[in-house]
């Protein structure tokens, strides 16, 4: 909500009372910069990595030309879309069944206080435990398989709407409710009218998180849990120093990751507007 | 003797502080020896010490006193948004008991529902008491017409002005036709121009609807340019001093009621009072 | 309770700070004769909101939450217990099988070479992330043209699996220590960069007129105006930063030669003993826990200040 004022460097000069144009400081155009400089950057770092490839073995850093050929290969021979559908059926599966538990149980636990008092220490120790733990007993229990790897991906993106949810609930501004008490609403009807659609900011603040995580999870389960799927692979070619095709496979990955979460934003953008502008 | 508030008769201290309670018949709101007292762990709280007041039907009476001094407690407890420790409120005859359908509110900071375009926020009253959805609709524009917005109806409310959202704050209010109006300091968090408008505004729709208010103001020329009598709170214990007749002309707007001499002896007989100068001693 | 708040290295970019800098207060108000906090419900049941709640029983009231949730933990261990009546143990094992393997863990077994080699790897790794990562953050956040270029680059490391550079890091550190403390810092590093980085903005916008009227050098600046003020911001950064770094203390441990907790639990897990799994997962909670406490004492302690700023407030835990 807070807009950061950009700094005086960004206000183009404007000519002065002396009606010559004041001297320019370097790099005050804001326009070019913005784009010249990550450019520069990015060359930077290909320069850096050219260097280092004569160095070091070749076979810990390929050139970037070989990455580049690579990378492009991976797309149109190599096993990356199929790999993909796999992990994104997996994905949407878990996710699908985290988030909707995630918001249920939110919703009940943020209801209830003695349900927040009774849960929150189990929630609280899941939460800040490192869930990639869990796996060799989620093995022990399924085996390896989709199964395993389903399961983690929902309890991974399970807790943070859960959180996000119950927490919204219980910091609905007490502004409105009392509005919506004032105008005679009983509980029922407070919930649906008022708290429900006061929480949303919160339950897509978790859906957010949630949808991150999930991807995440969907990559570790399969580094861990598999031969199949995008994890399998990025651990195969990282293991096989086979950069090109491992940097074409974690571009694909964070694209993933971008991509659910844009939907998601996208989601409330459209439909919960006021999510934004109102703050 | 419970202390009520001291009604002073003519002639006393001054030529002010006249207000002779209302008849029965007359009462719209009769709230009786209200106590309300807040246990925390640092201090206890005498919010509200016995306090007792008869509003009369389509009066404008306005509630003043420093921050604190309970007089917002009171308000909330009115509208049941509190629960009082003793004491008992009756709205036409009836014992409250919580929320009345028959009392609304409007609140310091507005808190327009930012999920709900202006006019659904001003229908949420409505669709609570079942009003058929045309009808909601009518009414709540025609609502929106008293208080000037008709034309922003469809918009969310955060791209309107601090005025115009709490122009649909009482337009919200009076939408479901409420016997007793609350406002708690209303216009506090508005700049002193828009204040002024909105004070105009109050006064017009006052005169046109006849409805009862209660105004909670720290603000003493808003409350002798708005009300027919003012109650004065005293804190610590949060009490009911004296209630005063404002006995200027109306309608107010139509002169400056700031140079009006009796309203400058009033405003300087409220301050002192306030003060704690002419308390009558307890 | 609180909410996570915040996003992993995960999302998107900087948006991630935002959300990650909190949830927004409730509207304050009233705050004269207003005392009673809590649910936006009226009191239901066993719970009330009386979070301040003074007279006769209030000490006990207050402590309500607190007690009904030591009762829940005894209640949780008895039904744990119960289960053994209707399943496998080998499932989630039992307390009486758990308690034991952990001893034995604990006495003659591998539990506390391994919880103080991940334990030390962690804090290794985090304390490397945040020095670069808030440095970098920092000097992003002061110095335009390197906010400009660097921008895009954060933005997609950060929307980057790091875990994915697992296997990267196995070949340039090799199999041991090395590589799983560079791995761990590079999953923790996004965070604190993203979130120090929006910190420095949000100082920028509103107390950088007050450095430049009392005449500072840069370097004053730095430290009396942009460090403090950006600090609630990095310790957001730095709990984030934590959750995902434990997430990659596990999986170094399990994948970069077997060693520390995450080789514990993937042995066990193998052979199926569940009983010393669960001992071994829980033990991981507990490092978690403490880790996570060990930083907001930390806070608690050295900046005790912090609570108060609104940012501050925001995360109120």
């Amino acid at each position: 909500m807070t807009a950061v004022a950009e700094s005086r460097a960004d206000v183009r000069p404007v000519a002065g009372p002396g009606g010559h144009a004041p001297r320019r400081r370097p790099f005050a155009d804001w326009r070019s910069t913005r784009v010249v400089a990550p450019l520069v950057a990015v060359g930077v770092l290909f320069g850096l990595w050219e260097l280092a490839g004569v160095f070091v073995n070749t076979s810990l850093i390929s050139s970037p030309q070989q990455v580049a050929v690579d990378f492009v290969n991976q797309f149109s021979s190599g096993p990356a879309v199929p790999a993909m559908e796999l992990s994104l059926r997996e994905l949407y599966v878990g996710l699908a069944i985290g988030i909707s538990a995630g918001i249920v149980i939110g919703l009940v636990i943020g209801r209830y206080r003695l349900l927040d008092a009774v849960m929150s220490p189990y929630i609280n120790a899941a939460n800040a435990t490192p869930l990639n733990v869990l796996i060799p007993l989620l093995l022990v229990w399924v085996g390896i398989g989709t199964e395993a790897r389903v399961l983690f991906i929902i309890l991974i993106s399970f807790f943070p709407v859960l959180l996000n949810t119950a927490g919204g609930l219980r910091n609905v501004s007490k502004g409105y409710v009392e509005v919506g008490k004032m105008l005679g609403l009983n509980e029922h009807q407070l919930m649906r009218k008022v708290i429900l659609p006061a929480s949303m900011p919160y339950i897509f603040a978790g859906v957010r998180v949630g949808v991150a995580l999930g991807v995440i999870g969907m990559i570790v389960g399969e580094i861990e849990v598999s031969n199949v799927g995008l994890g399998y692979f990025i651990n195969f070619y990282g293991n096989g120093f086979r950069t090109g095709q491992l940097l074409a496979l974690i571009f694909l990955a964070a694209l993933i990751g971008v991509v659910n979460v844009l939907v998601v934003r996208g989601v409330q953008a459209r439909w919960f507007r006021w999510i934004s502008a109102a703050r | 003797m419970t202390s009520d508030a001291t009604v002073t008769t003519a002639g006393s201290e001054g030529k002010y502080a006249v207000s002779a309670p209302p008849a029965e018949h007359e009462t719209i709101l009769k709230i009786q020896s209200i106590s309300k007292v807040f246990l925390t762990t640092k201090r206890t709280v005498h919010a509200l010490d016995r306090v007792s007041l008869d509003v009369r039907r389509g009066e404008f009476i306005s509630l003043v006193g420093v921050s604190g001094c309970g007089k917002t407690t009171l308000l909330r407890i009115l509208d049941g948004l509190d629960e009082s420790d003793s004491g008992t409120v009756y709205l036409d005859g009836v014992k409250l008991d919580g929320v009345s359908h028959d009392m609304s509110y409007v609140f310091q900071d507005i808190n327009l529902l930012p999920w709900r375009n202006v006019v659904d926020n001003v229908a949420l009253g409505l669709e609570v008491r079942g009003v058929p959805k045309s009808e909601r609709r009518e009414r709540a524009m025609e609502v929106l017409e008293l208080v000037g917005l008709a034309s922003v109806a469809k918009v969310p409310p955060y791209t309107l002005s601090g005025g115009m959202q709490q122009r649909v704050g009482v337009a919200r209010a009076l939408a479901v036709r409420p016997k007793v109006l609350l406002m708690d300091e209303p216009f506090g968090q508005l700049d002193n121009f828009t204040r002024e408008a909105l004070q105009v505004e109050i006064a017009n729709l006052w005169e046109k609807l006849g409805t009862t208010i209660v105004f909670v103001t720290h603000d003493v020329d808003e409350a002798i340019f708005l009300s027919d009598r003012i109650g004065l709170f005293m804190p610590g214990p949060g009490r009911l001093t004296e209630v005063v007749d404002v006995g200027l002309p109306r309608p107010r707007t139509d002169y400056d009621v700031r140079a009006h001499q009796r309203a400058i002896e009033l405003r300087s007989y409220i301050t002192d009072h306030l003060r704690g100068g002419r308390d009558p001693g307890r | 309770m609180t909410p996570r708040q915040g996003t992993p290295a995960g999302t998107d970019g900087l948006g991630a700070a935002a959300t990650a800098i909190g949830l927004p207060l409730p509207a304050d108000g009233r705050e004269q004769l207003e005392i009673t906090l809590g649910n936006a419900f009226e009191t239901s049941g066993l719970l009330t909101s009386d979070v301040e709640a003074g007279g006769r029983f209030g000490w006990l009231r207050r402590r309500q939450t607190t007690i009904a949730g030591i009762l829940a933990v005894l209640l949780g261990i008895g039904i744990w217990q119960a289960t053994s009546l209707v399943m496998n143990p080998i499932f989630i094992s039992t307390p009486s099988l758990v308690v034991p393997a952990l001893w034995h863990l604990l006495v003659s077994g591998p539990l506390p070479a391994d919880f103080l080699r991940s334990l030390l790897e962690m804090i290794g790794g985090v304390l490397l992330a945040t020095i670069v990562g808030v440095g970098v953050g920092m000097l992003m956040g002061r110095i335009r043209i390197l906010e400009r270029a660097l921008e895009p680059l954060v933005a997609f490391g950060n929307a980057t699996p790091s875990i994915a550079l697992l296997p990267v890091m196995e070949v340039w550190f090799g199999f041991g220590e090395t590589a799983r403390v560079a791995f761990i810092m590079t999953i923790a590093i996004w965070p604190l960069i993203v979130n120090t980085h929006a910190g420095v903005r949000a100082v920028r916008g509103r107390l950088a007129d007050v450095g430049t009227t009392f005449g500072m050098s840069h370097l004053q600046q730095i430290r009396y105006v942009y460090l403090p003020g950006t600090l609630p911001y990095i310790f957001v950064g730095a709990r984030i930063s934590l959750a995902v770094g434990a997430v990659g203390m596990i999986l170094g441990g399990q994948e970069i030669g077997g060693s520390g907790l995450g080789g514990l639990v993937t042995v066990l897990g193998a052979r199926s003993e569940t009983a010393p799994l669960v001992a071994a997962i829980l033990t991981t909670t507990a490092l978690a826990l403490f880790l996570f406490w060990g930083l907001r004492q930390f806070q608690a302690r050295v900046f005790p200040w912090i609570a108060a700023t609104s940012a501050g407030r925001r995360e109120a835990r």
